[in-house]
């Protein structure tokens, strides 16, 4: 399942359409805009901005098809918030749809009922939405889980580093930016350099464009940036175990890498 | 108290009070608590600490425009941060102005209680303030498709304060992402056609030629062409060698 979502997310139509899908915002605004249209009460200014939701999302695809970053391999790159930012506009007939319920009955109980209805439903998707997306973003989940991890391998790296902190001959790559500072970590979460503050930087090692080699290697324990089982023991010293908040890491130290 | 909400509300000026207290309140919480993404991580934070400390060399790469190197240098530079919460804060910044285009169009289209109530979703709306708390580019690119958006629906016996809309959409979009150039393009000829050819239209010509310069000029470094975006330089050394 994972590689058919993974195939589908390398194609452009499918991609696309993942990035609509902002729910409930979108389903909202979908059913809205089918529901006036066919039923002919779409103004021409609802027409124009229809036009201007498509025209980008079209030109978006297209250019993923036809340019399709091209330059940075045979295949296409793409992520489903190329197509979010669009969403805001989507929105504007689900607001309106919130609107109508607002004023849709006049005086009275009925009143107080749609206005209530309204203000629950602003209040259920600000706190439900919210609180599923933010909140464990940063307390809990696969972030705050990675963010613990790399925060204590980056107090070991910059402890146990001892090299200069840039590149003797910087080089450019035209796929990916790199800079030149050092120690070099290759990493599932090519952050992880970030935490060194202004002496490192994370390479996405999976891309294969860093000009520079490794100095550290920190791989979590059975995910998908590459196994323990192929470090090559004759290259890497083994740094030791790190633990997340569930999961486990291990860091590697080149051998050529300058130490203390 | 019921009466000053409802004049509150019908006055233009009370969208921009939200947009700033938004814009202002996301730049400040996203500073103070950045969401790691290792886009920013990698790229975007490392590359605004460059231009801030002047490394010309390390501050651009023709794949990720020049706008968020700018834009967060430039906070890095003024507010003394990491490169991090820079481009965390200005991702965030533009994130809150994006309610002031939302309402205007929503206002345009429909009316002004549906245009509070798109304020009102896109505000609260998850996905797009986490991309802002990342630091990432698409606020950016969203805030620039909304005013030429708006720029458009507003275009017949405005002003030049509508050129002004336009021309800021423009500049995000041909800066901020290699894939806004052509977008930014077709609002541009959108505009020509709505504006009937008038002085603006040449105006807003002329700005999105300056505007792509600094872009062209990065890419023909880095691959020969003079092109906005680094994408289609193999389609040109197709066309023309090199």
């Amino acid at each position: 399942m994972d590689a058919l979502f993974a195939w589908l997310f390398r194609r452009p139509v499918p991609l696309s359409l993942a990035g609509a899908h902002f729910l409930p915002f979108a389903l909202l605004a979908w059913v809205v805009i089918l529901g006036r249209a066919v039923t002919g009460r779409f103004s021409r200014r609802e027409w124009a901005l229809f036009a201007v939701f498509a025209v980008c999302y079209a030109l978006e695809t297209v250019q993923l098809m036809a340019a399709g970053f091209g330059f940075l391999g045979d295949d296409t790159y793409g992520l489903p918030r190329y197509f979010g930012v669009l969403a805001p506009i989507l929105w504007i007939w689900a607001a309106w749809s919130l609107a109508s319920v607002w004023s849709a009955a006049s005086g009275g109980w009925r009143t107080f009922l749609c206005r209530a209805a309204v203000v629950a439903a602003i209040a259920w998707i600000a706190i439900s939405q919210n609180y599923g997306q933010v909140e464990p973003a940063y307390s809990r989940g696969a972030i705050p889980d990675v963010h613990v991890a790399c925060s204590k391998a980056a107090r070991i790296i910059s402890r146990d580093y001892a090299g200069p902190e840039r590149q003797e001959k910087p080089r450019r790559v035209l796929q990916e930016y790199y800079s030149s500072r050092r120690p070099v970590v290759f990493s599932d979460f090519g952050a992880v350099a970030w935490m060194l503050r202004g002496q490192s930087e994370g390479a996405q090692q999976s891309s294969g464009y860093c000009p520079y080699p490794d100095d550290y290697l920190f791989i979590r324990v059975g995910s998908g940036y590459g196994t323990i089982e192929t470090v090559d023991a004759r290259q890497y010293d083994y740094m030791g175990t790190v633990k997340g908040l569930g999961t486990e890491w291990r860091l590697f130290r080149r051998k050529t890498t300058p130490h203390r | 108290m019921r009466e000053r909400i409802r004049s509150f509300a019908q006055s233009p000026w009370a969208i921009c009070a939200v947009a700033a207290v938004v814009s202002i309140a996301a730049a400040a919480f996203s500073a103070a608590f950045p969401l790691l993404a290792t886009d920013t991580a990698c790229r975007y934070a490392p590359m605004a600490e460059a231009f801030a400390a002047g490394e010309w060399i390390e501050a651009f790469h023709p794949r990720f425009g020049v706008g968020m190197s700018v834009a967060g240098g430039l906070a890095v530079r003024l507010f003394g941060m990491d490169g991090y919460s820079a481009c965390s804060l200005v991702s965030a910044f533009a994130w809150g102005l994006g309610v002031l285009p939302v309402f205007r169009i929503a206002e345009r289209v429909f009316d002004r209680r549906t245009a509070w109530f798109a304020a009102i979703l896109y505000v609260i709306c998850p996905q797009m303030l986490v991309w802002a708390l990342k630091g990432l580019r698409e606020p950016f690119k969203a805030l620039g498709i909304l005013l030429m958006a708006d720029a458009l629906f507003r275009c017949r016996g405005s002003g030049w304060l509508n050129f002004a809309e336009a021309a800021c959409g423009l500049l995000l979009l041909f800066t901020f992402k290699v894939d806004g150039v052509v977008v930014g393009g077709a609002f541009a000829v959108a505009y020509a056609v709505l504006d009937r050819f008038r002085a603006r239209t040449w105006a807003l010509a002329a700005w999105g030629l300056l505007a792509v310069q600094p872009m062209c000029w990065l890419v023909f470094e880095w691959t020969g062409a003079w092109l906005p975006a680094p994408q289609y330089a193999p389609y040109f050394h197709r066309l023309f060698g090199g």
